[in-house]
């Protein structure tokens, strides 16, 4: 008999916000000359969120067909070069191609070829990657702009639908 | 939810015994799969002298799978537009615990049954009417 029990917290229960985001080309991974874009140092009020898409069944409940992704990502580079190329460069790399999303928690970083050291994070106590494989390029980018209190930033919607086998944690 | 397995063949089966390993298979579990719902056609009348008749005509079971995102990739779409197209096509049935014989069914004429939950392409859903014994 196999039995599992979780009980303990310490070591258990990190502390991981959001800190970044990459984008890369799911064609041949490895390859140099597929794109790949890596956005550290996502603001605070940036999130990402995997909604139940579900159906119900003739018995009454409900079976799971995949999940609808959201994500907000306000990004913090604001001078006349960043504010409006980042967004481009997302938008304009991921339109109408297979991508793997990486969403970055705490002190994971993204996968950089010639590697680039990522930012310090002090308010993490480990790391975890969120994979998002757009097989069916389902996901759709919006671009916005706003102004908070002293600065303006730019804000990536993220939004499509994601089926049980295109996510993945690491 | 309701486990079947729908086969297609070019000839007629020589066995009805369920076959784990046959090719031109594919095994679904179905989102909705309520009881077959039995239908009969019968000659009903009454004869000059004034009695009455009803001859029965045919008889068969109609069944309803629906299959629906979480079951469906493309090669299952691609076998199921074949099942649909194709002049033999079998049905087999999972109590729970054992594969009953398959079951030659057949299909009504027009558009392949699919449809799309909330109108989105990636949830696609086939609703079947398959008539047999």
């Amino acid at each position: 008999m196999s039995q599992l029990v979780v009980k303990d917290i310490a070591g258990i229960v990190q502390t991981m916000p959001l800190v970044g985001v990459q984008f890369r080309e799911e064609t041949s991974f490895g390859d140099p000359a597929d794109d790949n874009i890596v956005i550290y140092n996502l603001e605070k009020e940036s999130s990402v969120k995997l909604n139940a898409v579900t159906r119900k069944t003739g018995k009454g409940g409900m079976v799971q067909l995949g999940y609808m992704l959201d994500a907000t990502l306000y990004l913090p580079y604001n001078n006349s070069t960043w504010i409006d190329a980042i967004p481009d460069i997302i938008l304009g790399s991921t339109d109408n191609k297979a991508y793997t999303v990486v969403f970055l928690f705490g002190t994971a970083e993204g996968y950089t070829n010639p590697a680039v050291e990522a930012p310090e994070v002090i308010n993490s106590t480990s790391g975890l990657q969120l994979h998002i494989h757009t097989i069916s390029r389902g996901l759709r980018y919006i671009k916005e702009f706003e102004s908070i209190e002293y600065r303006p930033r730019a804000i990536i919607k993220i939004s499509g639908f994601i089926k049980e086998g295109e996510i993945s944690w690491n | 939810m309701s486990r079947i397995a729908l086969r297609i063949s070019d000839t007629e089966l020589e066995g009805v015994a369920y076959d784990d390993l046959a090719t031109n298979q594919y095994r679904f579990d179905c989102v909705e799969f309520p009881r077959p719902i039995v239908s009969n056609e019968r000659d009903v009348g009454k004869t000059l002298s004034g009695r009455a008749y009803s001859h029965l005509l045919s008889r068969s079971k109609i069944y309803n799978p629906v299959i629906s995102t979480n079951e469906l990739d493309e090669m299952k779409l691609a076998f199921l537009e074949s099942y649909w197209d194709a002049n033999k096509k079998y049905i087999a049935l999972y109590d729970g615990t054992s594969w009953g014989n398959y079951i030659e069914v057949i299909t009504e004429s027009g558009d392949f049954p699919l449809s799309f939950i909330d109108d989105l392409e990636d949830l696609p859903e086939v609703s079947l009417k398959l008539t047999g014994s």
